[in-house]
């Protein structure tokens, strides 16, 4: 389909927010479309997305998010051509342990007012932990706390 | 008001006075109850507000109404999570079936829609659950087709067990 000025409309992909597609979900398309050493084109990850790079043009939102993940230290990027690739940080955040059954129970068991002092437990504990983790938590918070 | 009174025959002039001298402090009784009640109601509006604070932070450290508590439904629903959540029974029986399909898919994929022809939910419920197992880190997203590709797969959002779900489904 074409727009009034002759050109084609752009078919854009999801919903780039965080709130559309989650950090580690773009990390695992990241490390999907990894070549024997992990690199990938931002134009491939667009393309995954559902978007359609000829029609969206300059006006997409995944070279921005991909590089706001380079700078949380999730991913890198090739100096030479340009191309992504998951750190190890990234993949301890892709490989992230599921909670025990145990603690899943003990948090479902929380009062209001407990959650709260639990939040500040985490978020305390986080300040001492590396910036790539407190990033990744504080925009998991933000995920989660905005749906 | 012009009080001076006219002696008469009848004594009417101190009835009439009499009868003033009734409303006057009939007036005045009421002019007192008056402020009496709205000093009260002051006080009841001050004591509900001071008891809707004590009920949230009661409700804050237990959810459940303590007997005879006048906490509202809406209230205690703010203190509830709102987002609609699928029963543990119900999305456990989704997630066998996402491992089910994934399992036969050469990638490892798979479609919400494709999951709902074996498990036949409405969509409503399966998007909550969908949306439930990636946040709960089981499904993650894998790629928007925007048409079929020439193996057979169609158009459409194509969901993968994220690392950790399927370490968790291996045996053991």
């Amino acid at each position: 389909m074409a727009n009034r000025n002759g050109r084609a409309a752009p078919v854009r992909g999801l919903d780039l927010t965080i709130w559309g597609i989650s950090d580690p979900e773009l990390l695992g398309i990241v490390d999907d479309l990894g070549d024997e050493n992990g690199w990938t084109h931002s134009y491939d990850v667009r393309v995954q997305l559902g978007e359609d790079p000829e029609t969206v043009r300059g006006r997409s939102g995944v070279g921005q998010r991909l590089a706001w993940m380079r700078r949380y230290g999730w991913l890198e990027r090739s100096d030479e051509d340009g191309r992504w690739r998951v750190t190890p940080m990234g993949h301890a955040i892709l490989d992230q342990p599921n909670l025990t059954k145990a603690v899943e129970n003990a948090l479902a068991k929380l009062n209001p007012a407990q959650r709260v002092q639990l939040t500040r437990e985490l978020a305390e504990a986080s300040g001492q932990g590396p910036l790539e983790v407190r990033t990744a938590l504080r925009r998991q918070w933000q995920r989660s706390f905005g749906k | 008001m012009n009080n001076e009174v006219t002696p008469s025959a009848n004594g009417s002039s101190s009835v009439m006075a009499g009868r003033e001298g009734l409303l006057a402090s009939m007036r005045e009784q009421k002019n007192v109850l008056d402020e009496r009640r709205r000093e009260l109601m002051v006080e009841v509006h001050a004591i509900d507000e001071d008891l809707k604070a004590y009920n949230k932070a009661i409700a804050a450290l237990d959810p459940q109404p303590a007997e005879g508590s006048k906490v509202s439904k809406a209230a205690l629903d703010k203190v509830r999570p709102t987002a609609s959540k699928v029963g543990p029974e119900r999305l456990a029986e989704i997630t066998e079936v996402i491992r089910d399909l994934a399992s036969k898919d050469p990638d490892g994929e798979i479609r919400q829609v494709d999951v709902t022809h074996v498990t036949g939910y409405s969509s409503a419920v399966m998007s909550a659950a969908f949306n439930q197992l990636r946040d709960e880190n089981v499904l993650r997203i894998a790629r928007v087709a925007r048409s079929a590709t020439d193996d057979g797969k169609g158009k459409g959002t194509w969901f993968r067990l994220t690392r950790p779900a399927l370490r968790d489904g291996q045996p053991q």
